[in-house]
């Protein structure tokens, strides 16, 4: 038998007894099954990555007898790219899925001290799922196939996937989507036990899965800017929508296990999101790789989206079923008091998000229902998607702005004229001066408004905390700000993911509101103008490099006289090989502006060049890329004092309970 | 009404809102999609109107015009064949005998692309090169 296939069907075997183990363990109440099942988890994770490091020496060593290798990967393909090529199609981004839920498991398994009742119940969840994968990657998505030839060569990876932005965008998509299988595990396993705990303990995972989707979502649209050629970030294309959905829906849900957590609030809520979160996870999975839905992007049908249907269906069914049984254990404590208060500002900010998600969803599912129910096929356009989220970004820019400085419990008239009327008038100026600027349009009045009110209320609350600080033990105003920052890592860092999301949207509205584009045929020698800038098309060249041909044409950017840009590019690559022409978009930062070549054609003497200016895009990757992932881990690394501390917190109640039920029982006044 | 009761009204009134402009965009965003044979059959009956049809870029019926940045090609499948003359310029991936799907209006009996998208990236594949065929 092969090498690969073998060690996955050792891993199934493993896995079906781990899986066992963990039942009968938890039904006999016997302890050392689930030491030899954490064995076996470990074992799992073992095996898993020697298939995937044999995956990657068969793209390595060019075994073109293996199918998947033979199709992805070809003699003349970079390194890189065939190392790349591992997760190009279904069955190795099946593979890569399955490996990294291994090594999440086997972390877990190898802590044996956090090995606890919750985790053993929530790990026969992961374990089924994990069983189901092996058994698709040895049946129907089976990136070991080997053919009964040997190909000369293989058919070589898509060019548009020969990019550093595809050795980034699947695998982090992967982390997040391996991930969610953990807190979706915690809350099956947290409703069979009526164990409220489960929040605290998923909320780290959630982080870290949410930190791979956010990556995951901002390389995607990073390739789509600098690859596609769709000429921008986003384009609400089907693809796109199933990676963005379950970060939608993962981002409502941290926001609400903070009021579980300090109100004892929307539980069931919870556990919805967290379902709904891992159901998109694999509804993403079953668009992008079984060619279910009629779009652009999907072409003829797969066998394996039946198995993706099917576990939906199962999981979708078991849980509410399970919640069903539990209902009257899952108690959710009355939070809300008032309609302005710190706890309604995280119920609107979870009724956006599913908004968004809601929206986002029916778009990309419509086409599906269309030709199943109504027998015609149709296609959604980017101006629906627009029209909805777009006011609920900006419904969820100014709750930003508010949730920092809103009282707990009730908001008084007082207190909103107290927290925001300096926040309110410095956003009034700063929209007089932007119009004054001459930035009148009505969304870039927003950004600027929201913008202001944001920063101002973060700072505000900061100043807060620091003050505070300083009155527990003045320090001196750096270490003040240091160790308010240390005692206070998650709302900074929380904040930090706010002012990123807010980097977002002034970047996007920047680029949409005050994108100016123009299309030239242009002459060697010739000069162009688009906005400020004066375009010259200095030269034209064609060379070989690597596997393809490219053909460039380059161009001096002046403004107000000044040169700003030299030899800037724009592209077209041939591809021998796959017979295949590709415009290869490039993008120049200058100043706050991003200048977008995007060639048409090019030939000996002329080119025809889409060139666009689109302010503010670079605030777009810093946010995404640099100050939401240093949030994000800023928030990780809090997760676990918190949790201890809350613990302790809970013991000292529950204790005060007693103690306050004995002096009643026992006629005493308290 | 107490204030609770008004401000549930409230929300009821922007939920209302939103469905609404939603359901209105959501129709205006709506574009049919045909495969080749269909469009043929339906042409001549959709005056104009923006659509979207699959088929494969039939092999040596591409015409580039590098100067104009236009491309002309057929797009087929077993029930029919349309030419297709798009003026954006070369499409990414673009390569004959590959399935595409062209967004744009038919008139003059040419249909007129403002959008060719060829097959996708995540989707990419074919018939392997048996080159001397080793049997193994």
């Amino acid at each position: 038998m092969e090498l690969g296939e073998t060690t996955l069907t050792i891993a199934l075997l493993l896995t079906v007894y781990a899986l066992f183990a963990h039942i009968i363990g938890i039904w006999k109440k016997k302890n050392e099954l689930f030491d030899s099942a954490r064995i076996a988890i470990i074992g799992i994770a073992v095996l898993t990555t020697i298939a995937s490091i044999w995956l990657f020496n068969l793209f390595i060593t060019r075994n073109f007898q293996y199918e998947y290798v033979a199709i992805y990967s070809s003699l003349d393909l970079s390194m890189v790219y065939t190392i790349s090529a591992f997760w190009a199609g279904a069955d190795g981004s099946l593979l890569l899925w399955a490996w990294l839920i291994s090594i999440y498991i086997a972390i877990i398994a190898v802590r044996g001290k956090s090995y606890d009742n919750l985790i053993k119940h929530a790990m026969p969840v992961i374990l089924v799922t994990l069983a189901y994968f092996f058994y698709m990657l040895l049946t129907v998505s089976r990136p070991f196939r080997m053919l009964d030839f040997m190909p000369v060569d293989g058919n070589g990876l898509n060019p548009l996937l020969q990019d550093p932005g595809m050795l980034f965008h699947p695998t982090t998509l992967f982390w997040g989507y391996a991930g969610v299988i953990i807190p979706f595990a915690l809350m099956v396993a947290g409703i069979y036990l009526a164990d409220d705990t489960w929040i605290y303990r998923a909320r780290r995972w959630a982080l870290w899965a949410w930190l791979g989707l956010a990556l995951g979502n901002m390389f995607g649209s990073y390739w789509a800017y600098t690859v596609l050629n769709w000429g921008g970030f986003w384009g609400w294309d089907p693809v796109e929508n199933a990676s963005f959905l379950p970060f939608l829906t993962m981002t409502a849900f941290y926001h609400s296990t903070m009021i579980t957590e300090r109100k004892g609030g929307m539980k069931f809520w919870n556990i919805l999101l967290i379902l709904f979160t891992w159901e998109l996870v694999v509804y993403g999975t079953l668009l992008t790789r079984s060619g279910i839905i009629a779009s652009v992007h999907t072409f003829g049908q797969s066998v394996t989206a039946s198995y993706y249907i099917n576990y939906m269906i199962v999981i979708l069914a078991a849980t509410l079923i399970l919640v069903a049984w539990k209902y009257n254990t899952i108690k959710s404590k009355k939070v809300f008091e008032s309609f302005v208060s710190r706890e309604a500002s995280f119920l609107y900010n979870n009724w956006i998000f599913m908004a968004a998600t809601a929206s986002v969803l029916w778009g990309t599912t419509y086409p599906l229902l269309s030709e199943a129910f109504r027998g015609y096929k149709v296609m959604v356009g980017p101006s629906f998607y627009n029209q909805i989220n777009v006011p609920l970004g900006i419904a969820l820019l100014f709750l930003m702005a508010i949730c920092p400085l809103i009282a707990w419990r009730k908001a008084s008239v007082s207190h909103l004229k107290r927290n925001f009327s300096k926040p309110l008038a410095a956003a009034a100026v700063a929209m007089v001066i932007a119009f004054a600027l001459g930035i009148r349009d009505f969304y870039a009045q927003i950004a600027v408004a929201g913008t202001v009110l944001v920063i101002s209320t973060h700072l505000m609350d900061i100043s807060r905390i620091v003050k505070k600080q300083k009155k527990l033990e003045d320090a001196g105003i750096l270490k003040n700000i240091a160790r308010a920052f240390m005692n206070n890592r998650r709302t900074f860092g929380g904040y930090m993911c706010h002012i990123a999301i807010l980097m977002i949207i002034v970047a996007a509205a920047g680029a949409v509101v005050y994108e100016q584009a123009q299309t030239f045929n242009m002459r060697v020698g010739g000069t162009y103008s688009v906005g400020d800038y004066n375009f010259k098309l200095t030269n034209i060249d064609q060379y070989a490099k690597g596997n393809r041909d490219v053909q460039a044409a380059y161009f001096d950017v002046y403004k107000n006289g000044e040169k700003v840009l030299t030899k800037g590019e724009a592209r077209m690559y041939h591809y021998p090989k796959q017979e295949s022409t590709n415009v290869k978009p490039m993008a120049y930062t200058v100043g706050i502006d991003d200048l977008y070549f995007s060639a048409q054609a090019i030939t000996a003497d002329s080119a025809t060049v889409k060139i666009k200016v689109m302010p503010m895009m670079f605030l777009m990757w810093i946010g995404g890329f640099y100050v939401l992932i240093l949030g994000i881990l800023i928030c990780i690394s809090t997760v676990v004092p918190i949790r201890q501390k809350r613990a302790f917190d809970d013991i000292d109640i529950n204790e005060n309970i007693k103690q306050k039920t004995a002096y009643i029982d026992s006629g005493e006044s308290v | 009404m107490n204030r609770k009761h008004k401000n549930m009204f409230g929300i009821i009134i922007v939920a209302v809102l939103i469905i609404y402009l939603g359901a209105q965009s959501f129709s205006n965003s709506l574009s049919f999609y045909y495969e080749v044979g269909e469009f043929v059959q339906k042409a001549d009956s959709l005056n104009g109107t923006v659509v979207n049809v699959n088929g494969t870029i039939v092999k040596g019926s591409t015409i580039w015009e590098p100067e104009k940045a236009r491309l002309t090609f057929k797009l087929g499948d077993n029930n029919g064949t349309i030419t297709v003359v798009s003026n954006e310029g070369m499409p990414g991936n673009y390569k004959e005998g590959i399935p595409a799907v062209v967004t744009g209006y038919f008139i003059n009996n040419t249909f007129q692309a403002t959008l060719v998208v060829t097959k996708c990236p995540s989707k990419y594949g074919g018939d392997l090169d048996h080159g001397d065929h080793n049997e193994t």
